[in-house]
């Protein structure tokens, strides 16, 4: 054991030694250690650098609040960047690389920039890395700072399970506050779920030591599990609340060693906060030299890991708790100097040691660590320097719950104004740091009852020194270790106008990233105060934002990747498509055949559009939609909804349509089929089916409530298989369909319901090709048999199955739209030359009144037209603008819809054009990467103008 | 994304997997309607008698769930041979058979595997709610849970169930 382990203390197991490496160093630790008190143990002092300067670093805190020290941590071969020294439990062979730091933090070949800080203060990014531009100088500044590498190799399983609890009570933070409201809320019955970062409940307990209710602390924590799970409550030990969402959402990641982590995501009709308070830094020059740690964490590392940080330590207090541990570390048998900055303190100084009162630091001196500290009248030499600037709350998490802050002059803090119906803050992070206080006012939080019986209080009101940086301007007093700010850095900024802690915030980064502001924000705040001259509750926080800790990234995706991440609709016939050969791609949320053929998808879509004018194709159309609007009511409902009316349709007929929005925008195209007088079906394009739905839905409720009426969404029951093409009716003539003779008579725009109970059709003589072409429904489960029907017909004439891209092209060679693609969002259908409706119909409709507003009368509107270009001209970019063909340049509207008709044997293209429609004949240009293309505009129709194949 | 290698199961009726703590199983189809409008006169006028399940009641051979104000979906062992649309009773039927496929869930970590897809907190042991982010129907059966899921999710939901996470620790989202 080294010279800074103390055998007779700590719980870790010192029969267990591991060793383990840090910049090809070997350390040696225990079981049951973390890496920072393993280091510590070492007696060496530099670990890390820091971001921006590369100053050398020792260890500051004990966990989450660590500013200082940060690690990429190898283990089996596998590298995870930016752990806090702290947070790394010790494992065997684990392998270390410091941050920050080349070739090791011992020495590091960017330590002299430390040299030239006055000429790099905040600010100087942005003053200096604008010449020539900054992508000019990224590389070098990312390879400068930034923190820890990132592993390529290292792929996290993405299995974190994200699990949805629901509890009546939450108390977060495992401490003597959480487990005092733990238990008087288990008294009561209450199924209490607690949850601790720590491997062990008790938080300060256990260095600390305290004795509740007149027993051992661990017996006190045994009693509060039992009486938790009894309860029917859960203990999360491990596991971190990072941050607060909308609807009171909770979110915590369990840390699971032995497995894989969990995501909980918890709502709790109460929350109770008893997430402690951090230890504040004080501000001297030189205050971040190696050998400068938090009083608490000193005393931390001693009880639990049985680590001195030194031999001749000095402890820089304004507040009694430090007094104990002072006491402990002359017990461990280090010389120990307290400096009190008051004048008259109230505890007795502990045995062998020495008081100084009314001594504060101002200066500590030595190259990589501490050797001299000054203070206004004296020296001392020493090789480690413990501070307590007071108690900061941890009100991160209060403050995302939507809680507000006030100042408490009393605990020198900014505490939680509990003006939160649902959550409340109880101990340290209430502002409560004697024990007895804490206790109480856990057990008060936690609904206890007869509290000031229970704890009576020890009487002690304890005087905090409200120390304060001092307006030096100083640049070598940090007032954030992480993100290398210092003091001069706030002065600067301040005098720059940024005189909001948000504004100083993002100009100086104080308080910024993994930090959040967890030892810096207070400083900052109490700087502005001084420099402004406005009160500190005047300044107010920046804004504490999730995460509170860093997590992995793996926590919040969870499951959710591969497929599952962004889900898609599975046609019945998949394996079908698959074992033809297509290949498959995600459309309106669907995952869909893109095409059949093999090699470049832009050839195969050709071959297949080919096939569809020459012969036929089939096509699965299962995803349109198939909305069925029932009751007497039903074209009532419908002719509201859409654009043209559809209740003077006659049974077994079909009308194009559109949906508008109230705005009179063209949210869909689709057809509305008649099946009877009372019974409709919409079918909406694939990806708008549920919009469809839900505005049918709200009108049906809004409109039609007292209505005998339904709207069933029907889509998932059915599939669908287009028959296009000039030999369509053949081969449904040849299929073995029943009922021929009326399919055989069914005109353009026509349905007709044939089959019997087990296999029902519903054919539908619709075209979206411009082809002879039907759409045959059936039950989803059925749709193999229907397969089996027209499948080999379509093959034995020559046809084939067609993907989604050569289904595009052919619709596009007939004009017709794909709403989102050919119209965007002021597309109007009058824009589609499709004004009839508007001025005929004398009834409400959706979206009339903005059909006829100001922006709809509009003269310039932008219109679809078609685009032509000469035979042997590339085929134009889709999103290309067009331009006049004379004259200044000027958008007019750009491209929707670009191809190269095979059938045609032209390049064609759709586009929204200014006043398109007065425009048919004229030329007009296409701009494109200071191109300009001529080109002529022309009807959208390029393909069998007259609809002679469709009604063929 | 890499749509072109999405893994397809081929899922056939019964169990598709069973883990310590969670069985699932593919049920044979049922007979789903839609209905809409006077629901027990619908009842009537098929000649049934079953419970409209919602905040009480378990789920037995035929059963109908509330899925709104006067709507629900009627799930039979059978199918049901019915002429769809609207009725002058005052209801009104659509067939929905093959609209979703029924999964029964089973096991010690069921509740656990619902926590892992339910967000919201339910206070029926029936109901319609956002399962994995989808539209799904949960029905308490007697010995688990029946997820109805919409037809072309069921590869989703199957892989979704498959990596749970079977903890048996966690209370469930639906009332017990």
């Amino acid at each position: 054991m080294s010279g800074f382990r103390i055998p007779e203390r700590g719980s870790i197991d010192k029969n267990s030694p591991l060793s383990f490496q840090l910049d090809n160093r070997v350390y040696t630790g225990f079981k049951g250690d973390t890496v920072a008190s393993a280091l510590l143990a070492s007696g060496e002092r530099v670990f890390g650098r820091s971001f921006k300067l590369h100053r050398p670093r020792g260890i500051w805190g004990m966990g989450n609040e660590e500013p200082n020290i940060f690690l990429d941590a190898t283990r089996n071969g596998k590298t995870t960047p930016n752990l806090r020294a702290t947070l790394i439990p010790l494992t065997d062979n684990l392998v270390l690389k410091s941050s920050n730091s080349w070739p090791n933090a011992r020495k590091d070949w960017l330590g002299p920039l430390d040299l030239l800080r006055k000429f790099i203060p905040s600010g100087f990014y942005y003053k200096t890395f604008i010449q020539p531009n900054w992508l000019f100088w990224e590389p070098l500044i990312r390879r400068l700072a930034g923190i820890g590498h990132l592993d390529p190799e290292n792929h996290p399983m993405n299995m974190t399970a994200k699990i949805t609890h629901h509890c009546p009570l939450l108390v977060v933070g495992g401490g003597a506050a959480g487990l005092a409201a733990a238990e008087a809320a288990a008294d009561d019955g209450i199924p209490v779920w607690l949850i601790d970062e720590g491997e062990e409940l008790g938080g300060s307990l256990q260095w600390r030591g305290n004795v509740p209710f007149d027993m051992p602390w661990r017996e006190w924590v045994d009693r509060v599990s039992s009486k938790i799970l009894s309860a029917g409550g859960r203990i999360l030990n491990n596991t971190v609340v990072w941050g607060v969402f909308d609807h009171h959402h909770f979110a915590a990641w369990e840390k699971i060693r032995s497995g894989l982590d969990r995501f909980w995501r918890l709502r709790s009709e109460k929350v109770i906060l008893a997430t402690g308070a951090i230890e504040r830094p004080l501000w001297f020059i030189n205050n971040d030299l190696p050998g400068i740690m938090s009083a608490e964490a000193a005393y931390h590392y001693l009880e639990k890991f049985g680590v001195v940080p030194g031999k001749k330590i000095v402890i820089a207090t304004g507040n009694d708790y430090s007094y104990i541990l002072a006491g402990k570390f002359v017990e461990a048998g280090s010389s120990v100097t307290l400096l009190d900055a008051r004048d008259y303190p109230q505890e007795m100084p502990p045995e062998g040691v020495d008081l100084l009162t009314s001594e504060q630091v101002m200066e500590v001196q030595g190259s990589k660590q501490i050797e001299l500290i000054k203070t206004v009248n004296r020296k001392f030499e020493a090789d480690t320097l413990l501070v307590s600037g007071g108690f900061t709350p941890s009100v991160h998490l209060w403050m995302q719950a939507g809680g507000k802050l006030k100042w408490d002059s009393k605990s020198d803090a900014l505490i939680a104004e509990n003006n939160l119906q649902h959550v409340a803050t109880a101990g340290a992070a209430n502002g409560k740091f004697d024990f007895m206080d804490v206790l109480a006012d856990g057990y008060r939080a936690g609904g206890g009852k007869n509290i000031e019986e229970m704890l009576p209080g020890n009487g002690k009101i304890h005087f905090l020194y409200p120390f304060r940086p001092n307006r030096t301007g100083s640049d070598r007093i940090w007032v954030d270790c992480f993100n290398d700010v210092t003091l001069a850095d706030v002065e600067n900024v301040f005098d720059e106008g940024y005189s909001e802690v948000e504004h100083l915030k993002r100009y100086t980064t104080l308080g910024m990233a993994a930090d959040q502001g967890k030892t810096s924000n207070l400083a900052g705040i109490f700087l502005l105060s001084d420099l402004s001259g406005e009160p500190i509750e005047a300044i107010g926080t920046t804004t504490f934002r999730p995460p509170y800790v860093p997590i992995p990234l793996t926590t919040i995706s969870g499951q959710r990747h591969g497929a599952k991440f962004n889900p898609l609709k599975r046609l019945e016939l998949e394996p079908f498509h698959r074992d033809i050969g297509a290949d498959f791609r995600e459309y309106g949320g669907w995952l869909r055949p893109s095409k059949y053929v093999e090699g470049d998808g832009i050839e195969a879509a050709r071959t297949e559009a080919k096939i569809a004018r020459e012969k036929v194709v089939l096509f699965d159309a299962s995803p349109l939609g198939k909305i069925e609007v029932i009751g007497p009511d039903a074209g009532k409902l419908l002719d509201y909804c859409f654009y043209i009316r559809v209740s003077n349709l006659k049974p077994g007929k079909i009308r194009y349509n559109f949906m508008l929005t109230e705005g009179g925008i063209i949210l869909d195209d689709g057809i509305v089929l008649k099946l009877d007088d009372n019974r409709y079906i919409v079918s909406a394009s694939s990806s708008h089916v549920e919009v469809i739905r839900l505005n049918l839905e709200e009108a049906r409720q809004d409109r039609f409530g007292d209505s005998i009426l339904a709207v069933h969404d029907t889509t998932h029951n059915w599939a669908t298989l287009t028959v296009a093409g000039p030999m369509a009716a053949e081969v449904l003539k040849l299929s073995g369909l029943p009922d021929y003779s009326r399919i055989d008579a069914m005109p353009h725009m026509s349905v007709i319901e044939t089959g019997s109970c087990d296999l029902h059709y519903r054919i539908a003589r619709v075209s979206f090709t411009g082809e002879q072409s039907y759409e045959i429904s059936v039950p989803a489960g059925h749709v193999g048999h229907l397969l089996e029907q027209v499948y080999p017909v379509v093959i034995n004439m020559g046809g084939a199955f067609i993907g989604v891209e050569a289904s595009a092209l052919l619709r596009a060679e007939k004009g017709y739209i794909l709403v989102g693609k050919d119209t965007d969002g002021s597309t109007m259908p009058q824009d589609l030359g499709i004004s009839g409706p508007m001025h005929r119909r004398k009834d409400e409709f959706l979206g009339k009144r903005s059909l006829f507003s100001i922006e709809g009368k509009r003269t310039d509107r932008r219109q679809l037209v078609g685009i032509k270009v000469d035979h042997d001209h590339p085929v134009l970019p889709t999103g290309a603008h067009l331009v006049p063909a004379k004259g200044p340049r000027r958008s007019l509207g750009f491209i929707t819809s670009s191809y190269f008709s095979p059938n045609l044997n032209q390049p064609i293209a759709l586009a929204l054009c200014e006043n398109g429609l007065a425009r048919m004949g004229q030329g007009i240009g296409i701009f494109n990467r200071d191109k300009v293309h001529q080109g002529k505009i022309c009807s959208p129709c390029f393909f069998d103008i007259d609809g002679e194949r469709l009604n063929g | 994304m890499d749509e072109k290698h999405w893994e397809w199961r081929d899922l056939k009726e019964g169990v598709i997997f069973s883990k310590e703590g969670f069985r699932l199983t593919m049920m044979p189809p049922r007979g789903n309607l839609l209905l809409s409008g006077n629901l027990s006169r619908a009842f009537s006028h098929l000649n049934l008698d079953v419970p409209l399940l919602g905040m009480d009641g378990i789920a037995k051979d035929d059963f109908a769930l509330a899925t709104g104000a006067k709507k629900c979906l009627l799930s039979t062992r059978q199918r049901i041979e019915v002429e769809n649309g609207w009725f002058e009773k005052g209801f009104m039927i659509s067939s929905a058979d093959f609209q979703w496929k029924q999964l029964h869930l089973e096991g010690s970590a069921t509740r656990m595997v619902l926590a892992q897809g339910i967000m919201n907190e339910l206070t029926s042991r029936s109901c319609i709610t956002m399962v994995f982010g989808k539209v799904s129907l949960v029905v308490q059966s007697e010995s688990g849970y029946f997820l109805f899921v919409e037809s072309p999710y069921l590869q989703y939901f199957i892989d979704c169930l498959d990596s749970c996470d079977l903890i048996e620790v966690a209370n469930s989202p639906m009332k017990n």
